[in-house]
């Protein structure tokens, strides 16, 4: 996969993106139970192929799947919680470093006071 | 099942100040003034270590809950120019567990009389703490009902 530089924000739009249609939260419920190919998640669902990898390819570009082609079979995973999780992490770490900024706004305020 | 073991964003950060460049470099290179502004959070009672701010200094931070460490941010100055940048290193674990690590990139530029500030954050978060499994496990069994509500519905 190429550089990750995702803004936590930009993901999370869209992740919610992602899940705001029907088909693809059944494709992300189907996936609960365990990897499957494209064919297998298409079969339920009364759509040409091409307007359904267009589906495939929003959940991964949010990054709530990966694909992988093996041979002529491309198979979907479910991306694992603890990704979510370290998504978590990020964003708590990048809040932390946002109040900081704004807490030595007020300190430098505060200290023009003074002066 | 594949794990991904790590994740990584960039993030940019502009705050503008009243203060020039010089009073907001101060207030980044004295120890007793980072001190007010760089705690992480209000809630945890935070205990420093060393505050060393020379390229090559380290800052070592102890992130204490009811007098048991449960966070240390080690930093590492890399890049001090007076007034212009600094350039650290931030490491964060809990005990005996590395959690992730940012480059912290500060640019001091000026904006009239004041200071326009850009934070570049770099961060990669990593996988492998027991705490990360618990919520991990938490988050399957969510996401399980949410699909499974998602379906019914």
């Amino acid at each position: 996969m190429a550089n990750r530089s995702i803004p936590s924000a930009q993901s999370l739009d869209l992740g919610f993106h992602a899940l705001a249609d029907a088909t693809r939260r059944a494709v992300i419920a189907r996936l609960t139970a365990g990897e499957a190919s494209v064919a297998e998640l298409a079969a339920p669902f009364d759509m040409a192929l091409p307007s359904f990898l267009q589906h495939v390819r929003v959940l991964e570009a949010a990054g709530l799947i990966t694909t992988e082609k093996r041979g002529r079979v491309r198979t979907c995973t479910l991306v694992q919680a603890r990704l979510a999780e370290l998504n978590g992490w990020i964003s708590r770490h990048e809040a932390v470093w946002a109040r900081k900024l704004d807490r030595l706004g007020q300190i430098l305020d505060r200290k023009d006071d003074t002066q | 099942m594949t794990h991904a073991s790590m994740m990584h964003a960039t993030r940019v950060m502009e705050r503008t100040y009243a203060a020039s460049p010089a009073g907001v470099f101060r207030a980044w290179a004295d120890p007793d003034v980072r001190r007010l502004w760089g705690t992480p959070s209000d809630e945890v009672e935070i205990r420093n270590d060393a505050a060393d701010f020379r390229i090559g200094g380290e800052d070592v931070q102890r992130c204490m809950v009811g007098g048991d460490v449960v966070a240390t941010v080690v930093g590492r100055y890399h890049d001090i120019v007076a007034d212009r940048r600094i350039i650290y290193t931030e490491v964060i674990s809990e005990p005996g567990t590395l959690q992730g690590m940012s480059l912290v990139s500060a640019e001091f530029l000026p904006a009239g009389s004041g200071t326009r500030l850009v934070l570049t954050l770099q961060t990669v978060a990593v996988d492998g703490s027991d705490l990360l499994d618990g919520v991990a496990a938490a988050w399957t069994s969510a996401l399980e009902r949410l699909g499974g509500m998602m379906v019914s519905a």
